[in-house]
């Protein structure tokens, strides 16, 4: 199996306002994939396609390589989920909810269950309804990690998270993931979140995916560039992406751009252009060009342009 | 899985499955206590009472299966039905489990009113020519709670379009009634569709018919 999670062509509509186009999406074996995207952008509702919670219009999901929704409880039987919001029922204790999750998994594994409790330090007679945020999101993730899958799908799993539990929960994550080399589909609107541990990204944005590559690529790819004199010069052909351009005081005008190697300087020197300077965007900067430039081509405009 | 599943119905509704017995275990010893003086002239009143305390058998039906049927369904719709929709199981089987559990919820109350009919009629100096039913009352109870049971199940377990289409028949099936009733007003269709199916063979004739713990 070389593609845990496989989508193609999905589409869905959830509202007038609001719907899912044409999303193609790959997550290699093995993988952290960290799935990006501002605020109601639809990570959500991708996940819940994914997981069978709702049924696409169009399009085809392969989970585990199994085709949905026919192969979905074996494919759920190798994944642990971990929602966007609390799901458990409230009125179990710890405990109950560890036997109830166990007896629907064959791979369970009871004592590191209670082993990550002390770990976590939860207590098996805690009321779900009395637990904190932090210790519903362990307890949560606990479940997830103790049917043994072979895909963890969370769903922001970190939002609202204080420090501590952050580092508890990220700890257990990375521990299970490096023994059991599980693929991880995380999704967060937090950059800096996901560049710590994710190894592929995807960025989504109004229901479609912007970009899908290798954090590698995504983190170094973004620069800034600052050019003596590009007011003629149009983007067009260019061996890399314009995100956004800002024209400065004087003859100087700043280039954002992504999939950049040192190489392309050439490309400039050709229409008679200095490079003066190249530096690395800062992930966050990248994150928010890119969404502006994407936003930019859909609105049917050109690559957003400002002056100073 | 199903012992699980019993085990958390039972978490969710033990309370009201206890309340529910006891309820089920006095119905019968009050029913008969609170008629009863002694032979001769009181008799037929006391069967006529007795008549009427029958009437509280198939609402104590009604109400345990719904009240049930409500809290096993509880918890998943507050929950959007998410952690239900996550668990590795084809969904008809875990509305199956479910369903299963929820019948395993039922026999406390069942049992409780059999002791408490067993108890009613114990205790009574039977005159002769009386004869007592704390068996098929029973029996009749468990059979009426096991149809209502299945239909508020049926009914809280449906998705919001499925009541929709039902609520919509419905509707439409008393536009008819009254339509009918302008047209002839001899005809009362919804009293026929009632009797057919409160009747044998209707599904419902274990609703129907008499109530009675003691009778001639």
């Amino acid at each position: 199996m070389s593609t845990a999670i496989e989508m193609k062509g999905l589409r869905y509509s959830a509202s007038r306002e609001f719907s899912i186009q044409d999303l193609t999406l790959k997550v290699p074996a093995g993988a952290l994939y960290g799935f990006l995207g501002p605020n109601g952008c639809g990570k959500t509702t991708t996940i819940r396609l994914l997981l069978g919670l709702l049924r696409p219009h169009a399009g085809t999901v392969r989970l585990l390589d199994r085709a949905l929704p026919a192969g979905l409880p074996d494919a759920l039987a190798r994944t642990g989920v971990v929602p966007d919001r609390p799901h458990l029922h409230r009125y179990l204790t710890v405990g109950d909810a560890l036997d109830f999750h166990g007896a629907f998994y064959p791979g369970w594994d009871d004592k590191w269950a209670r082993e990550l409790l002390g770990e976590f330090r939860l207590l098996p007679r805690q009321r779900i309804s009395k637990l904190s945020k932090g210790e519903t999101a362990k307890l949560m993730l606990l479940l997830a990690l103790c049917q043994m899958p072979e895909l963890l799908v969370l769903d922001e799993p970190m939002d609202g998270l204080d420090p501590v539990v952050r580092r508890d929960v990220l700890t257990a994550l990375l521990d299970y993931v490096s023994r059991r080399s599980a693929t991880v589909f995380v999704s967060s609107h937090l950059v800096h979140e996901l560049e710590r541990f994710c190894d592929w990204v995807g960025v989504m944005d109004r229901g479609r995916l912007v970009v899908e590559l290798p954090m590698e690529e995504f983190r170094n790819g973004n620069k800034r560039i600052r050019l003596a004199r590009s007011a003629s010069v149009e983007p067009s052909g260019a061996p890399f992406t314009l995100l956004a351009r800002e024209h400065q005081a004087g003859e100087v005008e700043t280039w954002a751009v992504r999939g950049w190697r040192p190489e392309m300087a050439g490309w400039f020197d050709q229409r008679g252009i200095a490079v003066r300077e190249v530096t690395d965007l800062d992930l966050e900067d990248g994150f928010v060009e890119l969404l502006r430039a994407f936003r930019a081509q859909h609105a049917g405009g050109e690559v957003p342009c400002s002056r100073q | 899985m199903l012992k699980a599943m019993i085990r958390l119905q039972w978490k969710a509704c033990w309370h009201i499955v206890v309340t529910l017995s006891a309820a089920a275990l006095a119905l019968p010893i009050v029913s008969v206590r609170t008629g009863w003086r002694g032979t001769g002239e009181h008799l037929p009143r006391f069967l006529i009472e007795l008549q009427l305390w029958g009437l509280f058998y198939p609402a104590m039906a009604a109400v345990t299966a719904v009240v049930l049927a409500a809290a096993i369904w509880a918890s998943d719709r507050r929950g959007h039905h998410i952690y239900a929709l996550l668990l590795p199981i084809p969904r008809w089987r875990y509305v199956l489990l479910r369903y299963l559990a929820g019948l395993g919820l039922l026999l406390p109350v069942v049992l409780a009113l059999w002791i408490g009919a067993v108890i009613a009629t114990a205790s009574l100096d039977m005159p002769p020519g009386l004869r007592q039913f704390p068996h098929s009352l029973t029996a009749k109870f468990a059979l009426a709670l096991l149809l209502l049971f299945g239909l508020a199940f049926a009914a809280a377990a449906a998705s919001r379009r499925a009541l929709g289409i039902g609520f919509r028949l419905l509707g439409l099936f008393v536009a008819v009634h009254v339509a009918v009733i302008l047209l002839d007003p001899g005809t009362n269709l919804i009293w026929r569709v009632v009797s057919a199916l409160a009747t044998w063979p209707g599904p419902f004739a274990p609703l129907g018919g008499r109530w009675m713990l003691i009778d001639v």
